[in-house]
């Protein structure tokens, strides 16, 4: 009788027992939140005073988004993330970038409906956990339109 | 036995009408609910009020230290908590029931909850107690709720903490 190991078939190491994709995240805090974006999704990282000297290099088309200011009302002077997914693309300001942490998909939980349909929570489409802390993650895609019931 | 012998039953009491007395016993205790008919209540306090939800709706209590404030989040979530590693949408029941508004303290208790899509939770001050409600003990909302918060309850019960509204978390959950 042939015996089949605990790791299947073709024994091998750790990958086969989790077998959940791992996605790296870029943590950054910003509106007193700890919030994160795939890091394949952020290309650049500019200093806090560079958003001045960099915008006559960008598109006219592309948006600066201070994230502070977005969901706070208050202003910014972290630093700032290039987000890109395909031929859209924003610079996003930031309070501090925190770290890139592998995340596996299976430890991500996806938003509770309640806050989906909220129209300023719908930018967060799944959170997780680092340590004791709970991290958000953003899809600055649905950043475009200022949500109404944020602070202006 | 001796003492039967000593007092023979009553020239009334054959056996048709001590069949009879067992029928009307039987009846009456009919008519009283059994205990297996009440419900368990998990009993909380948010400020010096008490309020229940059914313990069959109950996951777990538990206290928690991280509450993760969601931005553009409607005013009854309170926030993701982080419980064992499982995120917890956060209640702010206080908020959902138009109580005055307070932050979560220190001291704050999650209570988890069972049988919804989402994993989610309410922030109370203390648990009370486990109470075993007679459903024919609940009465109706006192008349000076308002409306809004009126719908949230199935009704209300006194217990020995004062009158407790049992909440209809169905509703509660819809904020």
């Amino acid at each position: 009788m042939r015996k089949i190991s605990p790791r299947g078939r073709r024994g091998g190491g750790v990958q086969e027992l989790d077998p959940s994709p791992v996605v790296a995240l870029l943590l950054f805090e910003a509106a007193d939140c700890l919030m994160a974006l795939p890091a394949s999704e952020v290309a650049r990282l500019l200093a806090p005073e560079s958003h001045a000297a960099s915008a006559g290099h960008t598109g006219a088309s592309e948006e600066w988004i201070d994230l502070e200011e977005y969901f706070t009302g208050r202003r910014s002077e972290g630093p700032w993330l290039r987000w890109g997914r395909g031929k859209r693309s924003a610079w996003l300001r930031v309070a501090r970038v925190v770290e890139v942490l592998p995340c596996a998909i299976r430890a991500l939980a996806p938003m509770p409906a309640s806050l989906r349909a909220a129209r300023g929570a719908g930018t967060f489409f799944a959170a997780g956990v680092r340590g004791d802390e709970v991290f958000l993650l953003m899809d600055p895609a649905r950043l475009a339109n200022r949500p109404e019931g944020l602070p202006t | 036995m001796a003492h039967d012998e000593a007092e023979p039953p009553a020239p009334e009491s054959g056996p048709d009408e001590i069949l009879e007395a067992m029928e009307r016993q039987r009846e009456a205790g009919a008519a009283v609910p059994a205990e297996q008919e009440r419900v368990p209540y998990l009993g909380f306090f948010l400020g010096p009020e008490v309020y229940g939800l059914p313990l069959l709706q109950l996951r777990e209590v538990a206290h928690f230290t991280r509450l993760r404030r969601v931005p553009g989040a409607p005013p009854g979530v309170a926030g993701l908590v982080n419980l064992r590693g499982e995120i917890i949408c956060a209640l702010d029941v206080r908020t959902i029931l138009g109580l005055t508004a307070q932050a979560p303290t220190e001291s704050a208790i999650l209570v988890a909850l069972r049988g919804f899509a989402d994993p989610l939770g309410l922030v109370v001050d203390s648990i009370a107690d486990i109470y075993s409600i007679d459903p024919g003990q609940i009465g109706p909302p006192p008349a000076t709720w308002p409306a809004e918060r009126a719908a949230c309850f199935v009704g209300t019960v006194r217990v020995r903490e004062g009158l407790m509204g049992l909440l209809d978390l169905d509703r509660v959950v819809k904020i």
